[in-house]
C-alpha cells in the first residue's frame, strides 16, 4: 500500500511538472511580423524600372533616393540595403527601422551575367 | 495495481496536453502574399530581360543565361520552381519571347521582354513591367502600368475597360476561342489584385 501511495505521489509531481510546462509554453508568444506588403510592392515596381537599375549598379545615392521618395508615402521613411553575393553590404540608404525586408535579387545588368553581378537589394518601408 | 494505471494515465494526459499547445503555438511561416508574387514576377522579369539581351537571337544562349542567373537566386529570396520558354519570335530589329513561370506556392506567372535593337545607335529599348498571369482557361492576361490601366493580351483580343467605384471591371473577348471573361482590379497604382469573376 505505501509503494502505492509513493507511486501515486510521484504520478502527481510528474503531472504538475507537465501543467507547469504546458503553462510556461501556453504563455510563449514567440514574435510576430506582418508580411512586407507595401515594401514587396514598391521594390517590384523599381527593379523593374531600368534606370533604377542602372542607378543601384552605378551606386547613384541621390537618384535612388529619389525613386525611393516617390514610391514612398510622403510622412513614410524607408530603408535600402544592397548587398553582394556573399553577403557583404555595398550600400545603405534612408532610416535604421525594424521588420521584415522584402527582398529581391537582382542578377546582372544589361546583359551581364556572372556572380560578381548580383545584387540583393532589401528595402523596409514604415508608412 | 491501480496506482500504476492512474500514473501511466497521468503521464500519458500530460503529455497530450503538451504536445497539443506545442502544435498549437507552431511558430508560424510568413505567408506569400501578392506582394511577394509580383515581386517574384518582377524578378523573373528582371532575368528574362538581362537574358535576351545577353542571348539575343540565340536560344540556346538566353537558356544557358536564364539558368545561370537563377544558380545565383536562393529559393530563400524568391521562390521559382520552373521555367518554359514557350517561344521565341525573332524579326528584324526586334527580339521577344514568353516564359511561364511556377512557383513553388502553386502560382503561375508569364514574363514577355521584347528587345528593340536600333542598329544604328546599338542601344536597346526595353518594354515597361508585364506581369502575366495564366487562368485555368488558358487564357494569358498581361498587365502594364499606367492609369487608367491599359491591358494587354497575348492574343490581342478586345478589351473594355470600365470604371465602377473604386475598381476596374475588364471585360475580356477572345471570339476565336469563345472566352469572355470579366476581372476586377482594385488598388490599380499600389498593388494588382486579380480576380476572375466570370468567364
Amino acid at each position: 500500500m505505501p509503494a502505492h501511495s509513493v507511486d501515486a505521489a510521484l504520478a502527481l509531481i510528474v503531472f504538475l511538472l507537465g501543467a507547469l510546462a504546458a503553462g510556461w509554453i501556453a504563455a510563449y508568444r514567440p514574435p510576430y511580423y506582418e508580411p512586407p506588403e507595401a515594401a514587396e510592392a514598391a521594390l517590384a515596381e523599381l527593379i523593374a524600372d531600368f534606370q533604377f537599375q542602372q542607378a543601384l549598379y552605378s551606386n547613384d545615392t541621390g537618384l535612388l533616393r529619389a525613386y525611393l521618395n516617390s514610391v514612398v508615402p510622403v510622412n513614410g521613411s524607408w530603408e535600402l540595403e544592397v548587398y553582394d553575393l556573399s553577403g557583404r553590404i555595398l550600400l545603405r540608404l534612408g532610416a535604421r527601422l525594424e521588420g521584415v525586408p522584402a527582398i529581391a535579387v537582382l542578377t546582372g545588368y544589361n546583359g551581364t551575367i556572372g556572380p560578381e553581378y548580383v545584387r540583393i537589394v532589401s528595402l523596409k518601408v514604415e508608412a | 495495481m491501480a496506482a500504476y494505471t492512474v500514473s501511466a494515465g497521468l503521464i500519458t494526459l500530460v503529455l497530450l496536453a503538451t504536445l497539443l499547445i506545442l502544435a498549437y503555438h507552431r511558430p508560424a511561416l510568413l505567408p506569400v502574399g501578392e506582394g511577394s508574387s509580383l515581386l517574384d514576377a518582377a524578378v523573373a522579369y528582371h532575368v528574362t530581360v538581362n537574358a535576351l539581351i545577353h542571348g539575343l537571337s540565340d536560344p540556346l544562349k538566353v537558356k544557358e543565361a536564364i539558368d545561370s542567373q537563377l544558380s545565383h537566386i536562393s529559393p530563400l529570396y524568391h521562390r521559382f520552381s520552373s521555367y518554359r520558354i514557350l517561344h521565341m519570335d525573332y524579326r528584324e530589329g526586334y527580339v521577344g519571347m514568353t516564359v511561364v513561370w511556377k512557383t513553388s506556392y502553386r502560382s503561375e506567372f508569364l514574363t514577355t521582354p521584347m528587345l528593340m535593337v536600333k542598329e544604328l545607335y546599338h542601344r536597346y529599348y526595353f518594354d515597361r513591367l508585364v506581369a502575366g498571369w495564366v487562368l485555368e482557361s488558358g487564357l494569358m492576361i498581361i498587365t502594364d502600368k499606367g492609369y487608367p490601366p491599359r491591358v494587354e493580351f497575348a492574343c490581342r483580343c478586345p478589351v473594355n475597360v470600365e470604371r465602377v467605384g473604386s475598381t476596374w471591371v475588364i471585360k475580356v473577348i477572345v471570339p476565336e476561342r469563345g472566352y469572355s471573361a470579366n476581372l476586377t482590379v482594385s488598388d490599380w497604382r499600389g498593388l494588382k489584385v486579380w480576380k476572375l469573376i466570370g468567364g
